[in-house]
């Protein structure tokens, strides 16, 4: 061993996926394997899986992602802009800052499935095949809502007292201070809560349309394939999402370390 | 009793006009949580020269910090006042009149050592005088770390920037609460000298804070020795030394007295022998 040196990040990325795929692979040919007489099993190996997956091509599954992508970035741009709106009444009104939580944490103690419910009576789902549904939109953007406004609130108090002292000695008031110190200090939280979001989004859109009224969807999809014992297509479907959400996650650590540029280099 | 006013040889035409630091009856209450308050400064009085080097030393808690964060319009006195020149600290504000360092550095960590030092051009509205801000990159020995961000910087060097930004806009007043004091030993000796050697050049009326009672006299030209809780002035010490101070002095047996002076102000009579250095 290399002694008291960390793995690096790319290495512990291969290390986990490796771990993770071979751990299931074990159980796919051990604890679930296809009983006396059928060929069903909830569990199939990794290989099965890809083989299914290529065979069907990307294509054919692109059709339903992308519309549960276009839900989830909907979902996406208007719970985090319903959020910062709401987190920056805060700069104007600083009192505010507790209702501000109250209503985010509101936000987040609802169950899902109830508000899914109700939402799918009142907003309704896909107007027509291949739509997004707007229960799928709405859960996406509610998804999204706490963990964003509690990162906006972190923000906006990261700011360092010194540097708006220092600003206010130079004359600078509180719309000032806003400008140089307390937008770009607030920056680097609000980045990272858009950045969890992004996996969120994805989720509640799926979780909407787990509620129906949509024809072309991955959550219908899912429904469907389990329905039909198609355990390989389940896993596929399944394996997508992960990526999904993965390689969107990534994309918005890369946009943060490009606008904080500051902070890379800084203690992990 | 209150402080001693000194007003050294100059009783004349200067004084009577209001220049330099005018500090009377100044009182600081601050409102705690559950209805206590707490009493920061009671009663001062100080009253120095325009151009003078004046140092508060005193104990954590005697308020000396607030006296500071009251010229600098961040506090509000509770009663008394306090002028430069004869101008509130409002006005000196709002004519940019102040420069101010803490002993944390305040720098914003998104910007370049060259884009902190402008800073204050741009908060108080007035176009940036790049060769100045150039000059003063060489006044405090940054030259080839223009672009560099303050995480890229050792300690002292950001406490090099933060004087330079303190100084850029040409203030008539140098505000400095322990700018040096989270910074070792050697790196806060160096960096005296260079205070000293950067306030020959660029002078102004200047305000000290500090616990360091070597340092308070070495820089200074009066040192005003505080209690704590409530603070107030105790007394303030001349400091007669001839200018321009060398590290040399800092041995002499007048800077020892001096020194031990302050010391037996601070702890009485039973405070550690010589005081020693900070």
């Amino acid at each position: 061993m290399v002694g008291e040196r960390r793995v690096p990040g790319w290495l512990a990325g291969i290390i986990g996926t490796v771990v993770l795929v071979g751990a299931w692979w074990l159980l796919s040919a051990t604890a679930f394997t296809p009983a006396a007489g059928t060929d069903f099993t909830p569990v199939p190996s990794p290989f099965a899986v890809v083989r299914t997956l290529l065979a069907d091509g990307f294509a054919s599954y692109w059709t339903f992602f992308s519309v549960t992508l276009t839900e989830a970035a909907w979902g996406f741009l208007w719970g985090n802009l319903l959020a910062l709106l709401l987190a920056s009444t805060v700069l104007v009104l600083p009192q505010l800052e507790t209702v501000v939580t109250q209503v985010a944490v509101v936000s987040y103690c609802l169950p899902l499935v109830a508000v899914g419910g109700i939402a799918i009576v009142v907003l309704g789902g896909a107007d027509q095949p291949g739509d997004p549904s707007t229960t799928a939109v709405f859960l996406a953007a509610l998804s999204v809502f706490f963990t964003t406004v509690v990162g906006a609130l972190l923000g906006f108090k990261a700011a360092d007292a010194a540097a708006l002292d220092v600003v206010s000695v130079y004359g600078g008031g509180r719309f000032t201070q806003l400008r140089k110190v307390r937008l770009v200090a607030a920056l680097p939280a609000i980045l990272n809560a858009l950045q969890i979001a992004v996996p969120t989004s994805f989720l509640g859109a799926v979780l909407g349309e787990y509620m129906g009224a949509t024809d072309r969807s991955v959550g219908i999809t899912l429904i469907r394939l389990q329905g039909n014992l198609d355990a390989e297509r389940v896993w596929a479907v399944f394996l997508l999402c992960a990526l999904v959400a993965m390689l969107g996650y990534a994309a918005l650590g890369l946009v943060s370390r490009l606008l904080t540029p500051w902070l890379s280099g800084r203690a992990s | 009793m209150t402080a001693p006013t000194t007003t050294p040889t100059s009783e004349g035409a200067g004084a009577r006009s209001g220049t330099g630091l005018r500090i009377t009856g100044l009182s600081k209450t601050f409102k705690g949580s559950r209805g206590r308050s707490v009493q920061a400064l009671q009663d001062t009085d100080l009253h120095t020269d325009q151009g003078s080097f004046l140092a508060l030393l005193g104990p954590s808690g005697c308020g000396k910090s607030t006296i500071l964060r009251i010229l600098a319009d961040l506090e509000t006195p509770t009663t008394g006042q306090a002028l430069v020149d004869g101008k509130t600290p409002r006005e000196l504000r709002r004519d940019s009149e102040l420069g101010i360092a803490f002993q944390d550095h305040a720098l914003l960590p998104w910007r370049s050592v060259e884009k902190n030092i402008r800073l204050p051009f741009e908060v108080a509205g007035k176009p940036v005088d790049a060769a100045y801000v150039d000059e003063l990159i060489d006044l405090v020995g940054l030259r080839g770390f223009e672009g560099a961000k303050p995480a890229q910087l050792s300690g002292g060097m950001r406490q090099r920037v933060s004087i330079a930004r303190a100084l850029v806009l040409k203030p008539s007043v140098l505000l400095l609460d322990e700018p040096f004091g989270a910074l070792d030993d050697m790196t806060r000796q160096n960096l005296n000298l260079e205070l000293l050697r950067i306030w020959t050049e660029k002078p102004a009326t200047t305000l000290l804070v500090t616990h360091g009672i070597a340092e308070a006299i070495f820089l200074s030209d009066q040192v005003a020795v505080m209690s704590a809780r409530p603070g107030r002035v105790k007394e303030i010490i001349e400091v007669d030394l001839p200018r321009p101070r060398t590290p040399e002095m800092m041995r002499t047996p007048e800077f020892h007295a001096l020194v031990d002076r302050a010391s037996e102000i601070l702890f009485g009579d039973a405070g550690p022998a010589g005081g020693g250095g900070h």
